[in-house]
């Protein structure tokens, strides 16, 4: 190699180095570019995601709301029962017209009550049952 | 997409699958509209002057029988939705083990009892007889039965509210790690749900308490009975022990009444319950509008 092409490539350096401040200007502008798209991208699939689990969400607390309100309902279903029983087994035990059946007014005075709950319950229950 | 909806459908049908099942089922309605109805005839034909005496009393009887038999169908399909659910019932627990077994055991003789009364209603002739035999069935119900059932059902039901306190708690812990997520990117402030999230964290909690309060009374009472009946026969225990203190929760910031059985303890676990479900609501509205 004579001395002129050692020279040539000696002052050819500088360029070199240029060009390597370019790449990595443009490298760290693509790389700034793809993370804001990746968390452009991530943010919106949260949302995304978050929306499509709260309409899923408040299907699903509805039917919770439901079981409370039948397991409520069934806690007085009993009751009910045990004194309707009741009720059937001092007509068929009585004496005497049934107008006059001491239960029998209790029960037509209870169904004068505005807030009786025993409609709401067969309700209740045929939701779960029909 | 295929596989979010196979995920959402087979959400949807465990949810179906481990709906809770209700105590006293279809049958049972059936059976206490049946009641209803022949109570409703006695009393017509109670009140029919259109009829001589004579054939009013063969009807009369006739309908005093089917009211004794409708009450007694009632009662054998009582037991048997008891037996079943309390069959079902696992447990590891010594003393709800030795309730659970006293418990079948005492339906199991009910069923005998309304059972053997079912066998001799038909074959019985006189007005007196059937009165008397309504009667009957009728001190049986009041003298123990009533109490008794009250109890298991009370229990059972108690246990179908332990599976819904499970499910409000993932639930609020799925909606914490949500709203985790939606802090982390900043759609939503941190801590900006936390007094929400609290709020419906103690409604849960009091809903424990209240309901194994209520468990804790309905195993004490059984167990005193047990005692006293070992002592002195017949005799019957009453509840008056207040819950634990730390137990009352007002829903709507109220002062709660003194809940002093199970049944109502368990209609307060319940109701705090429903005012969890009612703040996951809140929540989930505000989120709504922050992410739209």
């Amino acid at each position: 190699m004579c001395r002129e092409d050692l020279l040539a490539s000696a002052s050819a350096k500088p360029a070199i180095k240029i060009d390597l401040w370019r790449n990595l200007g443009l490298s760290l502008s693509l790389a700034l570019t793809a993370m804001l798209v990746v968390f452009m991208a991530q943010n919106a699939a949260v949302s995304s995601y978050s929306i499509a689990n709260l309409e899923k969400f408040e299907e699903e607390t509805a039917l919770s709301q439901d079981q409370i309100n039948i397991t409520l309902a069934e806690i007085n279903y009993h009751s009910e029962l045990a004194s309707k029983t009741s009720m059937a087994l001092s007509e068929a035990a009585a004496e005497g017209p049934s107008h006059l059946n001491q239960n029998l007014l209790m029960k037509e005075a209870e169904s004068l009550k505005i807030d009786s709950g025993t409609g709401d319950v067969d309700i209740l229950l045929d939701q779960v049952i029909f | 997409m295929k596989k979010t909806n196979f995920i959402i459908a087979a959400g949807l049908v465990s949810l179906i699958a481990f709906f809770p099942k209700p105590v006293l089922g279809a049958e049972t309605k059936a059976n206490a509209e049946n009641l209803t109805t022949s109570v409703n005839q006695l009393i017509e034909v109670k009140d029919d002057k259109s009829m001589s005496d004579v054939e009013r009393l063969a009807k009369e009887l006739e309908a005093r029988k089917q009211v004794v038999k409708d009450a007694l169908s009632l009662s054998l399909k009582e037991i048997s939705g008891l037996e079943t659910s309390f069959k079902a019932l696992k447990t590891k627990d010594e003393r709800v083990s030795a309730f659970q077994k006293s418990s079948l055991e005492y339906l199991e003789s009910a069923k005998a009892f309304y059972g053997e009364q079912a066998g001799i209603v038909d074959k019985l002739a006189s007005m007196d007889e059937i009165k008397a035999l309504a009667q009957k069935i009728k001190d049986y119900r009041d003298e123990n039965y009533n109490k008794k059932i009250e109890r298991i059902t009370n229990f059972i039901l108690l246990n179908q509210i332990d599976g819904l306190i499970a499910t409000a708690e993932t639930r609020w812990q799925k909606i914490d790690s949500d709203l985790k997520k939606l802090e982390r990117g900043a759609f939503v402030s941190p801590g900006y749900f936390d007094a929400n999230m609290q709020k419906a964290k103690k409604y849960i909690n009091d809903a424990i308490s209240l309901g194994a309060d209520a468990k804790e009374h309905i195993l004490k009472d059984f167990e005193t009975e047990a005692l006293t009946e070992e002592s002195a026969p017949l005799t019957t225990t009453e509840i008056t022990t207040a819950p634990s203190e730390n137990t009352a929760t007002a829903v709507n910031e109220e002062p709660t009444p003194k809940v002093v059985n199970p049944k109502e303890l368990a209609e307060a676990s319940l109701t705090n319950l429903k005012s969890s479900y009612d703040v996951f609501l809140q929540i989930s509205q505000s989120v709504k509008k922050i992410l739209q």
